[in-house]
């Protein structure tokens, strides 16, 4: 059964456009939401936890309509993008408070909220006022809120952001294990690898349209053969540019900083091959080898120049 | 970051919206307790109970030993107190109720007052801070309407307002009817505390009404306390103007109740039948007029306070109903 359903869902803010139309369901399990910054992922979660009515179409989540119907909204746990706090409050209060705001009462409410920030491990820090709190810690106790009321859905809107690499990690490991329990995630971010990490099944959006759904290896696959560009910093750019000149696949060759070569190819994989291998056996010094475009704008640009997939 | 728990999805029966608005409202009187000024407001308003009970105490030791030459000082400070003389009463005890009501009606000035201070401190922020914090998204992604929302805000500033005047009065006739044998019945007794009941309510209601509807059109709440005060206040200038350049005719109607102040007590007199309490102790000449509050007919004050508290509660309403469905936009 599909989550989120939407169905012709447009939101327009004025004469900004926020969602364009967009007809796509959700299933269960942790579906990242990726898309570059104003691309039209808060427009849509906040859609889903009825802030925002729709301009046109319909949006239903676990099988209801969502706006207006506070039932289904005490099924959704959601993490906003912002800081939302009143900063004296200490973050046990903080999650304990939006957990009867749920429809947990009492005891409830304080187990729940406590068993929250354990997940988050923010237990250390709970009785401490928020205002104290590093930007990391916010994120956390963000989505302990999200997890009190022990929802069937978690939203959560950049909840990996200003997160440092160890707590990126933890929070990416409780999400896989909410998950594995029979929590359905919508997770969205503006980082690939991020949301590459927690799962395969993508939702692209861009400019207020889905422009890629389904599996992210099925959308890699249709990247294969469009230009890429990959970028070299080396001792010596310009030896290297003239033996990868020598290549069929290179399509060109740029030296934008002395040290800095960047190469457009159609075939990525032989040219890491190759670099590899006059790495090994030509002694060339090279001290980093990137995608120059690997990067989610160059996705969508590639996916909304007509390409999208369905 | 534990991993020993087992994701369980709630399985009780939730506790819907009933649950909503008590919670607001003790996260609200928990935040706004922390400020030491508005607990000086709270402490300084136990004053009230301790003088009025002060005041029962004099009176019950007039009534049964006022004949006495000794105790003729006491009339003096019953007549500086209450504004009337007692000299000349027969029978005092059988007036106690109605001296007790001139003993409320003073006590509710300087309850006017701790009222307009205490919402100064506490309503401003009730909602232009979760305009500030951005926290309506977080509340309005909850199962909660705006009527929850509105309510528990509501009851906050209400919660406060009560505790400067609700309960210091309750106090006092509690503690009054204990101190001093009580009103002769149980009848009188229910009967005042009722009347009681009804104007701080109705204060509760005018003043946190006004105040969150100020707090809501505004993130800073520095502009909101602004409006509040120039609410209270103006009005009262401008009936001190009136007053004096209108003929006393044209005051006697709406020109009369342009102050919130002077509606709330004429209200208090006219809710405590202050007239026949005044006329049942036979009391002399013009000393009736003198200590009621205004001869206003307590129509006009009725009239104006419910037409800007309902107004405020339109307003107020469709503006939260507003921000909970563009929440995410504001």
């Amino acid at each position: 059964m599909a989550v989120i359903e939407l169905d012709g869902l447009s939101k327009w803010y004025g004469e900004v456009i926020g969602l364009n139309n967009v007809t796509v369901s959700v299933g269960g399990g942790i579906t990242g939401l990726v898309g570059p910054n104003g691309a039209g992922k808060s427009t849509l979660m906040k859609l889903a936890t009825g802030q925002l009515h729709p301009s046109a179409g319909t949006i239903r989540v676990l099988g209801r309509r969502v706006w207006d119907n506070p039932s289904v909204l005490s099924q959704i746990g959601y993490c906003p993008e912002g800081d939302v706090f009143w900063p004296e409050m200490t973050g046990r209060r903080f999650v304990q408070f939006l957990a009867r705001l749920s429809g947990l009462a009492g005891a409830a409410a304080r187990s729940a909220a406590r068993e929250a920030i354990e997940q988050t491990g923010m237990a250390e820090h709970m009785d401490r006022p928020i205002r104290g709190y590093s930007k990391g810690m916010r994120q956390r106790i963000k989505i302990a809120q999200a997890l009190a009321p022990r929802p069937k859905l978690l939203i959560l809107d950049e909840p990996l952001a200003g997160t440092d690499p160890v707590g990126r990690h933890e929070l990416t490991e409780l999400f896989g294990r909410l998950a594995a329990d029979g929590v359905d995630i919508l997770i969205s971010s503006h980082i690939l690898h991020e949301v590459e990490a927690l799962t395969q099944q993508m939702l692209m959006i861009a400019h207020g349209r889905i422009v890629a759904e389904g599996e992210l290896r099925t959308v890699r696959r249709h990247m294969q053969g469009r230009p890429h560009a990959i970028r070299v910093v080396a001792d010596d750019p310009r030896r290297l540019a003239a033996e990868l000149s020598q290549m069929a696949s290179v399509t060109g060759l740029r030296i934008t900083e002395p040290d800095t070569l960047i190469i457009e190819t159609t075939l990525p994989e032989q040219i890491y091959d190759c670099l590899g291998e006059l790495i090994l056996h030509d002694q060339m010094k090279v001290q980093e080898i990137a995608a120059a475009d690997a990067g989610l704008e160059a996705v969508y640009d590639y996916l909304t120049r007509g390409s999208a997939l369905g | 970051m534990n991993g020993s728990h087992r994701y369980e999805r709630w399985s009780g029966r939730l506790g819907g919206k009933r649950w909503v608005w008590p919670a607001i409202v003790r996260v609200g009187v928990r935040l706004a307790s922390k400020s030491a000024s508005t607990r000086l407001i709270l402490l300084a308003s136990t004053g009230f109970v301790v003088a009025s009970c002060a005041i029962f105490y004099i009176l019950s030791i007039l009534e049964a030993l006022g004949s006495r030459p000794e105790f003729n000082e006491l009339y003096g400070i019953v007549q500086v107190l209450l504004g009337v003389d007692l000299r000349g009463l027969v029978q005092m005890g059988e007036h106690r109720e109605a001296l007790w009501r001139m003993v409320f009606m003073i006590m509710l000035k300087g309850q006017l007052a701790c009222a307009l201070i205490v919402i100064a401190q506490v309503g401003p922020g009730l909602i232009a801070n979760d305009l500030r914090s951005r926290a309506l998204p977080i509340y309005f992604s909850k199962p909660i309407t705006p009527l929850s929302y509105l309510l528990g805000k509501w009851a906050i500033v209400a919660a406060f307002i009560g505790t400067v005047t609700l309960l210091p009065n309750l106090a006092s006739l509690m503690l009054g009817t204990l101190m001093t044998g009580g009103l002769g019945s149980w009848g009188q007794t229910l009967g005042l505390a009722w009347d009681l009941v009804v104007l701080d309510v109705g204060i509760m209601i005018v003043g946190g009404v006004v105040i969150l509807t100020l707090s809501a059109a505004s993130a800073d709440r520095r502009y909101v306390t602004v409006g509040w005060l120039a609410v209270c206040l103006l009005p009262m200038v401008a009936q001190g103007v009136l007053d004096d350049a209108l003929p006393s005719k044209s005051t006697q109607a709406f020109l009369g109740s342009v102050s919130p102040y002077r509606d709330v007590t004429v209200l208090a007199d006219w809710l405590f039948d202050m007239e026949a309490a005044y006329e049942g102790m036979s009391l002399p000449p013009g000393a009736a007029e003198s200590a009621l509050s205004h001869s206003l007919d307590p129509v006009y004050p009725a009239v104006v306070l419910a037409a800007v508290t309902l107004l405020a509660a339109v307003l107020c309403y469709r503006r939260v109903m507003r921000m909970s469905r563009a929440a995410a936009t504001l």
